[in-house]
């Protein structure tokens, strides 16, 4: 038997983003863009059982024909018919994002990546930072402008 | 016979210590607020991973990851007794540290039993009782952070992949309120995957890129969380059996002074009958002086 919903009377998946630290969040969606190690996918309700990693990017959920945005970093994706489970190693969502704080670790990063070789720590580390300090920056420009839209 | 004055100093003295374990409680009270919140918040990350690697660990043959394959020789075990750095928490760490051993007892006289101790005070009674300690963790244990958890799961999947040990254990105390803490053992590895529950529908699941990746990269992230769940549950319960050791201890003092207080009272009572009982014989002198 098909797992039948009881909210609205409409197909709504249950998306959560959970990370070691936190529950990011917990909420009735249409609609999900995950990017996931092999490219950007998009969930709708019903679809077929699915495990995946996920990389570090822009997750986007749509309620109500509204979008919203949260940074996550690698970690994994399981898909049910009617429930999205998100495990990321780190999630913010966009109103969360501190700005000046990602700029100054996108900064941090770069200068990491650029130092001569022999003095470098951890490149592979340098280059996560990196990109989770531009996925946020990116999440926050993305919030903004949808706020803008309105 | 105690004097009066050295009531007085003990009831003074066993007032301080009653303030300072009252004070003990109330900071482990307050700390264990914010560990508790910490555990709780880690504990859904930490139960999904597991459902997840445990269900994928179930549909997979075990020769798709050496973590999932138990070794040819099955005698060398690793336990991992988790304990904290502090002491005033009762018994709970000398209760773990105990019951790890007596676990490890319980494996079987042929097995080669390490204990790999995580917090100073087990190592301490491990030491005190002689039980050889195969490595120590030498980090504070208190507020560890997913980092310190992800270094020492590094260096566990590195032992069972040379083949340095057979069965890895975790050994910790699960925290269930501030009252009950259960140490307990946790097989972390060879990850049996007969407690997954399988899905009755499972029918159509597609794994992207391939089961395999996806195992490869995802057990270590499990192993990662349980360890770092082990440190937060032994966090909370060591401030919890602190909590209430410290509860105790107030109620003691409570009692000592209300002792001390009843000998100070019997004392001062007699030394005031004796006062008044000479005011009156030296009365009784002054009136029959009179009379005469």
């Amino acid at each position: 038997m098909p797992e039948t919903n009881s909210w609205n009377g409409t197909d709504r998946i249950l998306l959560e983003v959970v990370t070691p630290t936190k529950v990011e969040l917990r909420k009735e969606v249409d609609y999900v863009v995950a990017p996931t190690i092999q490219g950007m996918i998009g969930i709708m309700p019903r679809h077929i059982r699915l495990m995946t990693i996920l990389d570090t990017g822009v997750l986007r959920y749509k309620i109500n024909d509204e979008n919203f945005y949260m940074a996550v970093s690698e970690g994994y994706m399981e898909v049910m018919p009617h429930k999205v489970i998100v495990l990321a190693e780190a999630a913010e969502l966009a109103e969360n994002i501190d700005v000046e704080q990602a700029l100054a670790e996108k900064r941090q990063a770069e200068a990491e990546l650029y130092r001569p070789m022999a003095e470098k720590i951890s490149f592979a580390r340098a280059q996560v930072n990196l990109q989770w300090a531009l996925t946020k920056l990116q999440v926050a420009k993305k919030h903004h402008h949808s706020k803008e839209d309105k | 016979m105690k004097t009066i004055h050295e009531l007085k100093f003990r009831i003074a003295g066993t007032k301080n210590i009653q303030q300072i374990t009252m004070a003990m409680k109330m900071v482990a009270a307050a700390r264990l607020k914010k560990a508790q919140a910490r555990l709780e918040s880690a504990r859904p990350y930490a139960r999904k991973i597991a459902e997840v690697t445990l269900d994928l660990a179930a549909l997979t043959p075990w020769s798709f990851n050496p973590l999932l394959r138990p070794h040819h020789y099955f005698i060398r075990d690793l336990i991992i007794v988790f304990t904290g750095d502090r002491g005033l928490a009762g018994n709970f760490h000398s209760e773990i540290a105990d019951q790890a051993v007596e676990f490890g007892k319980r494996l079987g006289k042929k097995r080669k039993v390490s204990y790999y101790m995580i917090g100073l005070k087990g190592y301490h009674r491990f030491l005190e009782k002689g039980v050889p300690v195969f490595k120590r963790f030498k980090e504070p244990v208190a507020g560890v952070s997913f980092r310190l958890a992800r270094i020492l799961a590094k260096e566990i999947i590195d032992w069972y992949t040379k083949e340095e040990f057979d069965r890895i254990f975790l050994f910790y105390s699960k925290f269930y309120s501030a009252l009950c803490q259960r140490p307990r053992p946790f097989q972390l590895l060879p990850i049996d995957p007969a407690k997954a529950k399988i899905k009755e529908e499972s029918g159509l699941f597609i794994f992207e890129p391939s089961r395999k990746k996806l195992l490869d990269s995802i057990i270590p992230r499990y192993i990662e969380s349980e360890i770092f769940r082990a440190f937060l549950e032994t966090e909370a319960g060591e401030l919890g059996a602190r909590m209430t050791a410290m509860s105790a201890a107030a109620d003691n003092a409570a009692k000592i002074i209300e002792h001390y207080q009843l000998e100070f009272n019997q004392i001062r009572q007699t030394m005031i009958t004796n006062e008044i009982v000479e005011i009156v014989g030296g009365a009784e002198v002054l009136k029959n002086e009179g009379k005469e």
